[in-house]
C-alpha cells in the first residue's frame, strides 16, 4: 500500500514537473514575444490594421479679373480593378465595355493580368461613375483623384493652358506657375477594422499637405470673349490660317485680352491638333510691317532728325544702294510733310527718315523698344523675335526696318512698345498674373507693374499718338474710326516672299477713362484679292473697340473732333555758319525750329537747309561741325517733273539740294532718277520746256 | 436516551447575544457587508457606466466619421454644382441659349444719344411795352395767373 502511494506522489511530481518546464518555456516564449522582439510583433499588428493613404493637394484655382473660375479641380473617380476579386471576368469586361473608352479586349488583358490592382480608365465622369456603380461589378471599385476643369470652355485657352493625367501643368499658365499651382501631397494614416472600415478611436494621423496656391489674372473675361468671337467673326469673312487679339492696358501692362485662333477646350485638348494649341501671340513672330512705322516715326521724333513739319518727297520709290524700294501707292505721294508721311503710311517717306538716323541710333531704339528679346510675360515657348545681327545691316536693311520690313517680331512684342508710345514712353512689362494667392498664413504674391525703362519721352510720345490719330481720321486707318472716339492707329500688312499671302495687322490706341488701351488684330497668312490691313484687321479692330468701350461704360463725345493742325507758317532759314553751336541752336529754336546738331560742340560749319531757304515752321535745321559730315549726307531726288523753275528751285532748296535749271516753262527732264539718293553737293540739272 | 443540550435553555444559559462583544463585532460585520456591497454596487455602476460611456464615444466617432464622409461628399457635390452653374453661365453658354432658344439677334449699328445740358435755350425777350399799355399788360397777366394756377388740396 505505501509503494502505491509513492508511486502515485512520484508521478504527480514528474507530471507537476513536465508542466512546470512547459509553464517555463511558455513563459519564456512568452517574454521573448512581448518583450524581446515585441517592437516587430507590434509593428505586424500595426502594419494589419494601420493604412497610410496619400491626400493629394488640390490645384490652386485660376480667376480672371473679375473673380470668374477659368481653372477649376474637382474630385473624379478613377476605376481600379482587383483582378483576384474578379469572379468572371468576361462578363464583367463585357459590361464595362459598354461604358468605358476601352476595348473589350484591352479591360479584358487587364482584368485578367496577375497584378493586384490596375487601373482601367482615371477620372471618369460622374455619370460613368455611376453607371458602373450601378452594375455592382465584384473585383471593381473605385479610387478619388483631382481632376482640372475648365468651365468657360475655350475661353482664354491658350492663356490658361491644360494639365495632364497627373494634373502637373502642359500648357500655358499650368505650365508656367505649375510651381504655385500644384501644392504639396499630404498623409494620411488611418486605422480600419477587417473589413476596412475606420476604427472609431483608433489611430489616427495626418501630415498635412498644402493646396496649391490660386492665381489671378490680369484677363477680363468679357474682353477675352469678345476678342475671341471677333476672330471667329474674321474667320467667315477672310480666308486666313489664324489671328490674334491683344488688348493691353498702356499705363500698367496688364493684358485684359489675349485671343487667338484656332482655338480649342482644354477639357478635352486632345482632340485637337498641336497647332491649335499654339499661343500665337506668343509663340510665333510675324514680319510687322507699317505697324512698325509708329517705331520709327517715335524714334525720330525723339532723336530730332525729324519733326511733323519737316519736307519729305516720294516718287514712288527710293533707292537705296542701288535697291529699289517701292511705295505701296505706285504714282506716290509727291512732297509731303513728315505727318502727312504717317498719315499715308508711305514707304520712301519712311525710309528718309529711317536712314536720317544712323544704324546706331535706330538699332538702339529697336532694342529699347523691347524687340529682338522676351518681354517677360511667363509663358512658355515665348519667342525672342528675330533681328539681324547689329554687323549684318547695311543701309538696306536699315530702310527696310523703317517701315517694319526685315524683321520679325512676336504679336506681344509689338503690342508692349506700342504700349510705351500711349504711355508717355514708359515701357511697362507685359502682366497677365496679377496676384498669386497663398492662403490665409502666408502673404500673398504681388505681381506688381514693373517700369522696364523710359524709351522716349513724353513729348514724343504725344507728338506720335497725335500723328496715329490722323491716320485714323483721315489715313490709310479710316476704317478703324468710331464716331465721338479719339482713336490713333496703324495699319500693316506685309507680304511673304514669293507668295501671294499676307499677315494683316492694325495697332490702335484708344482712350479709355483715365489710362490708354492698346488694341493688336493679327490676321496670318490671308489669302485672296482682301488682304489689306485697313480691309481686314482695321474692321476687326473697329467692332473689338466699340464693343469694349460699351462694355467699359466709356461714352462717346461728339465734341471729340479730332483735327490736326499743321502749322501752315513759312520761315525762312537764318546764315548760322561760323556761329557757336550754343547760340545757333537758341537762335534757331526762338526762330521756331527744330535744331539737329551733327559733330562736336564748337563753331557751326554748315548747315542744312542753306540760308534764305523758306521752308516750314518747325522743320529740322541740320548744323554741322564740320563740312565733311554735311557731304557725307545722302538726300533723295524728288519728281521736280511738271513743276515749275521757282517750285523746283524751292522743293530742292528745302531739301538741300542745288539745281541747274536749263530753259523755261515747266520741267520736263531731271539728270538724276527721283527717288535716287544724292550727296548734297551734287547738282542736278533740269530742263525746262 | 439521549441526553442532548437543552436548546431551550441556551438563549437563557449563554444570553451571549446580549454581550456587548458580540453586539459589536456583528453590527461591524453587517457594516462591512453593507460597505462590500455598496462598493461592489459602485464599481459595478462604474464599470458599467464606463463601458456604455465608451461603447458612446464609439458610437459618436462611427458617427462623426459618417458624418465627416457625407460632408466630404456634398462638398465634392457643391463645388461639381458650382463649376456646373459657371460652366450654363458662361458668356458663350448665355450667347447660345439667346440666339437658339430666345431667338435674340446681335445689335446692329447704335444709335447713341447724347443729352446736351450744356445748350443755352433761346430766350425771346419781348420788345419793351409802352407805357400807356402797361396797365392792359397787368390785367391780362392777372387773369391768365387765375385760370392757370391751381389750388392744391388741403390735407386736413
Amino acid at each position: 500500500m505505501q509503494q502505491f502511494e509513492e508511486s502515485v506522489k512520484n508521478r504527480v511530481i514528474f507530471y507537476f514537473a513536465v508542466i512546470f518546464i512547459l509553464f517555463i518555456i511558455l513563459a519564456l516564449r512568452l517574454v521573448f514575444i512581448q518583450v524581446i522582439n515585441s517592437a516587430e510583433y507590434e509593428h505586424k499588428a500595426l502594419s494589419q490594421r494601420v493604412k497610410e493613404f496619400v491626400v493629394n493637394s488640390e490645384r490652386g484655382i485660376i480667376y480672371d479679373n473679375t473673380g470668374r473660375k477659368l481653372a477649376v479641380s474637382l474630385p473624379a473617380k478613377t476605376v481600379v480593378a482587383l483582378p483576384d476579386n474578379i469572379i468572371n471576368p468576361e462578363k464583367t469586361a463585357a459590361k464595362l465595355a459598354e461604358v468605358l473608352d476601352i476595348s473589350y479586349n484591352i479591360i479584358y488583358r487587364r482584368i485578367t493580368s496577375s497584378a493586384a490592382a490596375i487601373f482601367l480608365q482615371r477620372k471618369v465622369s460622374e455619370k460613368t461613375y455611376q453607371e458602373i456603380e450601378n452594375k455592382n461589378l465584384k473585383g471593381i471599385t473605385f479610387t478619388e483623384e483631382s481632376k482640372r476643369y475648365y468651365p468657360e470652355g475655350e475661353l482664354a485657352s491658350h492663356i490658361i493652358g491644360f494639365t495632364g493625367v497627373d494634373n502637373n501643368g502642359l500648357n500655358g499658365l499650368e505650365l508656367s506657375y505649375n510651381n504655385y499651382l500644384s501644392g504639396k501631397a499630404g498623409k494620411m494614416i488611418v486605422e480600419k477594422d477587417a473589413k476596412g472600415r475606420t476604427i472609431p478611436n483608433g489611430i489616427r494621423e495626418a501630415v498635412p499637405g498644402r493646396d496649391g496656391y490660386n492665381v489671378h489674372l490680369t484677363i477680363n473675361e468679357v474682353i477675352q470673349y469678345m476678342a475671341e468671337k471677333e476672330l471667329k467673326n474674321a474667320a467667315e469673312k477672310f480666308d486666313f490660317s489664324g489671328g490674334s487679339v491683344i488688348v493691353m492696358d498702356s499705363s500698367n501692362g496688364d493684358l485684359l485680352a489675349m485671343a487667338n485662333t484656332p482655338a480649342y477646350n482644354p477639357n478635352n485638348f486632345g482632340d485637337y491638333s498641336d497647332k491649335s494649341w499654339r499661343n500665337r501671340a506668343i509663340n510665333d513672330v510675324f514680319e510687322p510691317g507699317s505697324t512698325f512705322k509708329i517705331i520709327t516715326a517715335a524714334s525720330a521724333l525723339e532723336e530730332g532728325v525729324v519733326t511733323e513739319n519737316d519736307i519729305l518727297t516720294d516718287p514712288g520709290h527710293i533707292y537705296v544702294e542701288n535697291e529699289e524700294i517701292s511705295c505701296w501707292s505706285n504714282a506716290g505721294h509727291g512732297k509731303q510733310s513728315f505727318a502727312e508721311v504717317v498719315k499715308n503710311s508711305c514707304n520712301p517717306g519712311f525710309v528718309e527718315v529711317g536712314l536720317k538716323m544712323d544704324k546706331k541710333t535706330f538699332y538702339s531704339y529697336i532694342k529699347a523698344f523691347g524687340f529682338g528679346e522676351q518681354t517677360g510675360i511667363r509663358l512658355p515657348a515665348e519667342a525672342a523675335g528675330i533681328i539681324p545681327e547689329y554687323d549684318r545691316i547695311g543701309p538696306v536693311e536699315l530702310a527696310t526696318f523703317s517701315f517694319g520690313h526685315g524683321i520679325s517680331v512676336t504679336p506681344i512684342q509689338l503690342a508692349t512698345a506700342i504700349s510705351a508710345v500711349a504711355n508717355e514712353g514708359k515701357l511697362m512689362r507685359p502682366r497677365l498674373v496679377k496676384e498669386v494667392d497663398t492662403g490665409i498664413n502666408s502673404e500673398n504674391i504681388i505681381n506688381e507693374p514693373q517700369l522696364v525703362r523710359q524709351v522716349i519721352s513724353k513729348s514724343t510720345a504725344d507728338k506720335t499718338k497725335e500723328l496715329l490719330k490722323q491716320v485714323v481720321e483721315s489715313g490709310t486707318g479710316t476704317q478703324a474710326a468710331i464716331e465721338g472716339y479719339e482713336i490713333g492707329g496703324k495699319t500693316g500688312t506685309a507680304k511673304h516672299y514669293n507668295e501671294d499671302i499676307y499677315d494683316s495687322s492694325f495697332i490702335g490706341i484708344v482712350t479709355a477713362g483715365d489710362r490708354d488701351l492698346v488694341i493688336l488684330t493679327i490676321l496670318y497668312d490671308i489669302k485672296g484679292k482682301t488682304y489689306y490691313g485697313s480691309q481686314t484687321a482695321a474692321p476687326v479692330f473697329k467692332n473689338l473697340t466699340s464693343n469694349i468701350l460699351n462694355y467699359l461704360n466709356i461714352k462717346p463725345d461728339q465734341n471729340n473732333e479730332f483735327d490736326y493742325q499743321q502749322n501752315q507758317r513759312e520761315i525762312i532759314v537764318p546764315d548760322l555758319i561760323g556761329t557757336e553751336f550754343l547760340k545757333a541752336e537758341t537762335s534757331l529754336r526762338e526762330k521756331g525750329f527744330n535744331v539737329k546738331l551733327i559733330g562736336d560742340e564748337g563753331i557751326v560749319k554748315d548747315q542744312l537747309p542753306k540760308s534764305g531757304v523758306e521752308t516750314n515752321y518747325n522743320s529740322t535745321v541740320w548744323l554741322f561741325s564740320q563740312k565733311e559730315a554735311k557731304e557725307e549726307i545722302l538726300i533723295a531726288v524728288p519728281d521736280f517733273r511738271g513743276m515749275t523753275g521757282i517750285e523746283a528751285e524751292r522743293l530742292a532748296g528745302q531739301k538741300g539740294l542745288e539745281l541747274i535749271l536749263d530753259g523755261s516753262g515747266k520741267v520736263v527732264g531731271q539728270s538724276v532718277y527721283p527717288g535716287s539718293r544724292v550727296k548734297n553737293y551734287k547738282k542736278i540739272n533740269l530742263k525746262l520746256r | 436516551m439521549y441526553q442532548g443540550q437543552d436548546y431551550g435553555n441556551i438563549t437563557s444559559q449563554s444570553n451571549y447575544l446580549n454581550e456587548s462583544s458580540y453586539n459589536f463585532t456583528n453590527i461591524k460585520k453587517q457594516a462591512y457587508t453593507i460597505i462590500y456591497i455598496f462598493m461592489m454596487v459602485f464599481i459595478s455602476i462604474s464599470v458599467l457606466l464606463y463601458i456604455s460611456q465608451v461603447l458612446n464615444i464609439n458610437q459618436s466617432s462611427s458617427k462623426l466619421l459618417q458624418l465627416e464622409e457625407k460632408l466630404e461628399t456634398f462638398r465634392a457635390r457643391n463645388e461639381r454644382l458650382e463649376v456646373e452653374l459657371a460652366s450654363k453661365t458662361s458668356l458663350a453658354e448665355v450667347e447660345k441659349i439667346a440666339k437658339r432658344e430666345l431667338n435674340m439677334v446681335e445689335a446692329g449699328k447704335k444709335e447713341t444719344l447724347v443729352y446736351n445740358n450744356q445748350i443755352k435755350r433761346k430766350e425771346n425777350f419781348m420788345a419793351d411795352i409802352p407805357k400807356e399799355k402797361f396797365f392792359l399788360a397787368q390785367i391780362y397777366d392777372r387773369i391768365i395767373k387765375e385760370v392757370t394756377t391751381v389750388q392744391a388740396e388741403s390735407l386736413e
